[in-house]
């Protein structure tokens, strides 16, 4: 464009050259050719030759941190606790929150938002001095009673209960219990069985399990 | 910038993608809470580029390349928040560049070179990579503590662990309580998924998440196509392969256990 209007106006300064117009000529010659000169700079510079259309982009949506959950509910056993999200101590054991009324999530397990694997929750049957927690009454849990567990998130998870089982704690199927594979499911667990007075332990573990229906 | 950022990344040789003439490029949107544009010598190649996306892969021949990250709509370039050189070393390389915050909360871009050597059969290659405005972290796999400690601003690490969902989490230096996470990590059959830790922990603790990239995702297959995870399968801790794991991260320097259930 800048090109193209300064012909122009060369041609009309020559149709009436005078000693100014002259001057006034070669100052926009030299305009003239030092736009050319920076055409000729940006002509040289390469292009990367990519066409931003073709750059696949991906967003990995599925990729989203664990909604713990915030309390577990368990109506025809009077279960109504809060549940917060614990790991392993350095013997490889569940850590179990202090409070009987507190229940623990293992939280290198399923989240009840998972589409697979086992959501661990775990709480104290009793403890010396607070007495008897509201998981002892999981021994009576019967099959097809409703759960329900509520997430970070507010959302509500809810599961029918498909078995009871009692099973000495060195036999326990750790690796069932724990699985991250299959469908999701709840598996609820506790002390039982004989006390040991001078361990301060007891020989059994129950387990509740139970699969998610919404 | 090239060799220097190989030595960091501490891999002993490129490995050799397929086109011989060109490296395979990656940038990838680590920053919570802004959309960009993205520019490479002057030119718009990303625009709308949104938090969690990855871009690429783009052929990129050896060189000097002159990024520039945008708001979104943004033309003035010298506004840019993010104006550096990055170099592609050579070529057959294949390279993540991230836009992400460093320590002190400043956006900045990070290559890392991804391992595209071959992963054994049954194995998948899980990549942490510490993105994150926040100070050293360890990081954390099914609650056991792993071989990458301390962890700056900045780098990272590969291991080749079985097929299965992993719960993965970082924590504070020294610390066993989680600060991102936990978050479920897929590792499937000869795809690397790498971890990014992103967002500013101390600024604003709701952008600290994961975002992950996968790399060698079987063409045309949905999610898993691989159908080693369906329910049933033999994934993660179940029989006899909870020796084969622990035997193999350990091996890796990660630690890993079985839980048992507590006793009371």
């Amino acid at each position: 464009m800048a090109t193209a209007l300064a012909a122009t106006s060369l041609l009309l300064l020559g149709a009436c050259a005078s000693a100014d117009a002259n001057e006034t000529a070669a100052a926009v010659i030299e305009d003239v050719e030092s736009h050319v000169e920076q055409a000729e700079v940006g002509a040289d510079r390469q292009s990367l030759g990519i066409s931003p259309i073709d750059i696949p982009i991906a967003r990995d949506v599925d990729s989203v941190l664990a909604l713990a959950p915030t309390r577990v509910v368990f109506p025809s056993l009077g279960i109504d606790m809060e549940v917060t999200d614990v790991g392993v101590d350095s013997d490889n054991l569940l850590i179990i929150p202090e409070s009987i009324y507190t229940a623990g999530w293992y939280r290198a397990g399923s989240a009840p938002a998972s589409d697979r694997g086992a959501t661990v929750i775990s709480a104290h049957v009793d403890m010396p001095i607070q007495g008897v927690g509201p998981f002892a009454a999981l021994r009576d849990a019967e099959i097809g009673a409703e759960v329900t567990v509520r997430d970070a998130a507010g959302e509500s998870h809810v599961y029918r209960v498909i078995s009871v089982e009692r099973i000495p704690k060195a036999e326990v199927p750790v690796d069932r219990v724990f699985t991250r594979a299959g469908q999701p499911h709840l598996v609820l667990i506790t002390c039982g069985g004989s006390f040991d007075v001078n361990a301060q332990s007891y020989s059994d573990n129950y387990i509740v399990t139970a699969e998610k229906v919404s | 910038m090239g060799v220097a950022a190989l030595a960091t990344v501490g891999l002993a040789a490129p490995a050799v993608a397929d086109n011989h003439d060109t490296s395979d490029i990656y940038v990838v949107h680590g920053i919570p809470g802004r959309t960009v544009d993205v520019y490479v010598d002057g030119e718009r190649l990303l625009q709308n580029f949104e938090p969690r996306d990855v871009a690429g892969p783009v052929e990129l021949p050896a060189g000097d390349y002159q990024i520039q990250v945008v708001a979104a709509g943004e033309t003035d370039l010298s506004a840019a928040a993010i104006d550096e050189v990055e170099t592609v070393p050579a070529a057959g390389l294949s390279i993540s560049i991230v836009a992400h915050l460093d320590a002190d909360g400043t956006p900045v871009l990070t290559p890392f070179v991804n391992d595209t050597s071959e992963i054994a059969e049954g194995e998948g290659r899980l990549s942490v990579r510490h993105t994150a405005a926040a100070p050293a972290v360890d990081v954390f796999l099914d609650d056991a503590l792993t071989g990458f400690q301390g962890v700056e601003n900045g780098g990272d690490g590969d291991v080749d662990v079985p097929v299965g969902t992993y719960s993965a989490f970082v924590a504070a230096a020294g610390s066993d309580e989680p600060a991102i996470g936990p978050a479920d990590v897929e590792i499937r059959n000869g795809v690397n998924t790498i971890v990014y830790a992103v967002g500013d922990l101390s600024a604003d603790p709701s952008t600290a998440t994961f975002y992950i990239q996968t790399i060698g995702e079987p063409a045309g297959s949905p999610a898993g196509g691989a159908g080693l995870v369906a329910e049933g399968a033999n994934s993660g801790l179940i029989g006899g392969a909870a020796a084969l794991l622990i035997a193999l991260l350990a091996g890796a320097g990660i630690i890993a256990r079985r839980t048992v259930v507590a006793s009371k």
